[in-house]
């Protein structure tokens, strides 16, 4: 009774541009501890925490993809999910990420994309975010078909390293079942 | 309008790290209330009311008890979340959500406000509330955090933990994932603590001495050495993420704790007890993590000799109830059961421990059908609805027939017969504790039939159970809010 993996989400597609400089060295989060935590009521206090800037995966750094190719690189939840058709075509990448542990909903998902020059190096950054429920279901009255536990995507090549990016890495930094 | 609430909030911080703001001691708070010494909160996620009656009858019959129920307090427990940007109830900018997520739920009890579904340890409005095993810490209360879920998950992550989108566990932030502009109408500084990964807070906040669970992928070196940093026994190290054991357990000493048992969710214990040999069959049960934790925490009392608040969560009862499998969510609800037995023992034993045994909201619309029969999931058409003998009672559109089974949707016993066909919607059977022997599970003997309504949740009230002083509030029926209030008055930190 289990749902089936294959359907494909529809939900509004984000894709954003990680940063150029980043992608070169990329900061780690600065380590500051978080502040104790808030004791009072009302304790409307947010907290100083560590920096959590979103920075491009270790793996599309360290990736060399040949003129062409396409490959996924190491994350934290690659024993959760495998991608279906990934492919690169010069304009864009494109997959089915079908997600395989304990699935009943898929609260968020990024895919991470690197584009690499011929010599294989990272030359720039793009990411698509799935963001489902979990969230405020005043905007989603029923839990709707884009439900589903595979998240299909498509990511082109930014305009700016149109024809410099010759092979592309593929990650997932996040994602978050209910 | 949002930017002077970014404003307000950025002052607010000031003026707690300068210690402006008055905080009334507990004592002053409530000079006359008697508290207990300890307080042991078991929440079964997504258990309903039938979770519990379908649990007894499969494992103590239909005349016996759940352990669970064997406590002296039951009561019923309201789970209604609201929605974004909604006020408290009797506001009047009060906007109910009649089914809530796990996140609001635990922010409920948590923190004693209603929030927004996917929302932890913040109201409606994106202000952080502080939590009651904060509070307790605070007083010098032992704490501890034990789920079957990822640690990070909605449940254990709302009493350690303040996001405005549940969907922020870690490793990595992301704007997508844990802003909500909704709340706060521009992005959040990426040090406010309301966007930092759950991950990132639980490894560093202290809020628990003990953290047992699943979720090792959600951590990474930097949390290892922040961890470390405070003195905790790390038993499954983030860096190598390698997940620790029941042996690894058994060894833990000391006064912080922190051990992950699978990079995931824990296992289900029917996988485990069908795969003994397994890697995954070395992961503790429910109750062995419970048993040590209280272990950990009663062996080194608070400051000022108090006591401890643990919180205890079977997960996995919700998880797979969204899956529909009902012999794995048989089994989730007795190793809940399991877990508070332990809780209750101690209970007995140290005689100063309030018990509370609840659900956070009700998972798939599980239900007992009668043996022999279908559900409208089954149905080529609905049941009749015409009353020949009195025409006025009939309803629209009229149904003179109906209630026929539709056979390419029901296509035999779920867990027998039609095990094979993925798109059916026929119940699971099982044996009972009253069943003949030889009555084997997944046949139409077996008197158990079993069926969900959908894969999501429910609004229907939960149960709730109790034992110990301060229990007789939990009679009757209770707001999730009001377990905030019950359990910070029980341990005098209110």
């Amino acid at each position: 009774m289990s749902r089936p993996h294959n359907l494909t989400s529809t939900l509004v597609v984000t894709v954003a541009l990680l940063g150029l400089t980043s992608a070169c060295a990329a900061p780690q989060p600065s380590e500051a501890p978080v502040s104790p935590a808030p004791v009072s009521e009302p304790a409307s206090a947010p907290q100083t925490a560590p920096t959590s800037r979103q920075t491009p995966m270790p793996g599309l750094q360290t990736a060399r993809p040949s003129e062409g190719q396409v490959v996924l690189v190491d994350g934290p939840f690659n024993d959760r999910f495998h991608i279906d058709a990934l492919a690169f075509d010069g304009a864009r990448v494109s997959g089915e990420v079908v997600v395989t542990s304990d699935v009943s909903e898929i609260i968020d998902l990024q895919v991470q994309v690197g584009f690499h020059d011929a010599q294989g190096t990272l030359i720039g950054t793009a990411s698509y975010d799935h963001h489902g429920h979990g969230h405020d279901e005043s905007d989603h009255a029923t839990h709707s078909p884009e439900d589903q536990p595979s998240v299909a995507f498509e990511i082109a090549v930014p305009a700016h390293l149109a024809g410099a990016a010759v092979s592309a890495s593929v990650g997932v930094p996040v994602l978050v079942n209910e | 309008m949002k930017r002077t609430k970014i404003l307000a909030a950025s002052l607010a911080v000031g003026a707690v790290l300068a210690g402006s703001v008055t905080m009334a001691t507990p004592a002053e708070a409530h000079p006359r209330q008697r508290g207990v010494q300890n307080v042991i909160y078991l929440l079964g996620d997504g258990m309903g009311r039938t979770h519990v009656t379908a649990g007894r009858e499969r494992f103590y019959g239909a005349a016996g008890r759940l352990n669970m129920e064997t406590m002296p307090v039951h009561g019923f427990v309201r789970t209604y979340s609201v929605l974004e940007n909604s006020g408290q109830p009797g506001q009047r900018d009060f906007k109910p959500n009649l089914v809530t997520d796990s996140a609001s739920s635990a922010t409920a009890w948590a923190s004693g406000v209603k929030t927004y579904n996917a929302a932890l340890g913040v109201d409606a409005k994106g202000n952080v509330k502080a939590t009651a095993m904060e509070l307790a810490k605070k007083a010098g209360y032992r704490t501890g955090n034990v789920s079957t879920a990822e640690i990070t998950d909605a449940t254990p992550a709302g009493q350690a933990s303040h996001v405005l989108m549940r969907g922020c566990q870690g490793p990595t932030y992301s704007a997508a994932s844990c802003q909500n502009l909704d709340i706060t109408g521009t992005e959040l500084p990426t040090n406010d603590i309301r966007v930092t990964p759950v991950a990132k807070q639980i490894a560093r906040n202290g809020t628990a001495d003990v953290i047992l669970g699943g979720g090792l992928a959600r951590f990474d070196a930097a949390d290892e050495k922040a961890l470390t940093a405070q003195g905790y026994q790390v038993l499954s190290s983030p860096t190598e993420q390698q997940v620790a054991t029941r042996a690894d357990l058994s060894r833990a000493r000391g006064g912080k704790v922190f051990g992950l048992f699978n990079r995931g969710n824990l296992t289900v214990e029917k996988a485990k007890a069908d795969n003994p040999s397994a890697p995954q069959a070395k992961e503790p049960t429910l109750a062995e993590m419970t048993t040590k934790a209280i272990s950990l925490l009663d062996s080194s009392k608070g400051r000022h000799g108090k006591g401890f608040y643990l919180q205890v969560e079977g997960a996995l009862i919700d998880k797979r109830s969204h899956a529909n499998d009902a012999a794995q969510t048989l089994g989730e609800i007795k190793a809940f059961d399991d877990a508070v037995k332990v809780a209750l023992d101690f209970a007995k034993r140290d005689g100063n421990t309030l018990v509370i045994v609840t659900a956070d909201h009700e998972c798939a619309g599980f239900n007992i059908i009668e043996k022999g029969t279908f559900t409208n999931a089954e149905a080529a058409n609905p049941p009749v609805n015409v009353d020949a003998g009195n025409p006025a009672n009939n309803s629209n559109p009229s149904r003179p027939a109906g209630n026929t089974k539709d056979s390419s949707r029901s296509t035999g016993i779920v867990n027998g017969e039609g095990a094979n066909d993925p798109h059916n919607f026929a119940p699971a059977t099982f044996r009972t504790a009253d069943d003949p022997r030889g009555v084997k599970d997944g046949t139409p003997e077996a008197s158990l039939w079993l069926t969900y309504l959908s894969g999501n949740h429910t609004g229907a009230d939960v149960p709730i159970y109790a034992y110990g002083r301060g229990s007789e509030q939990l009679q009757g029926t209770v707001e999730n809010t009001d377990l905030f209030r019950i359990v910070t008055r029980a341990l005098r930190v209110a």
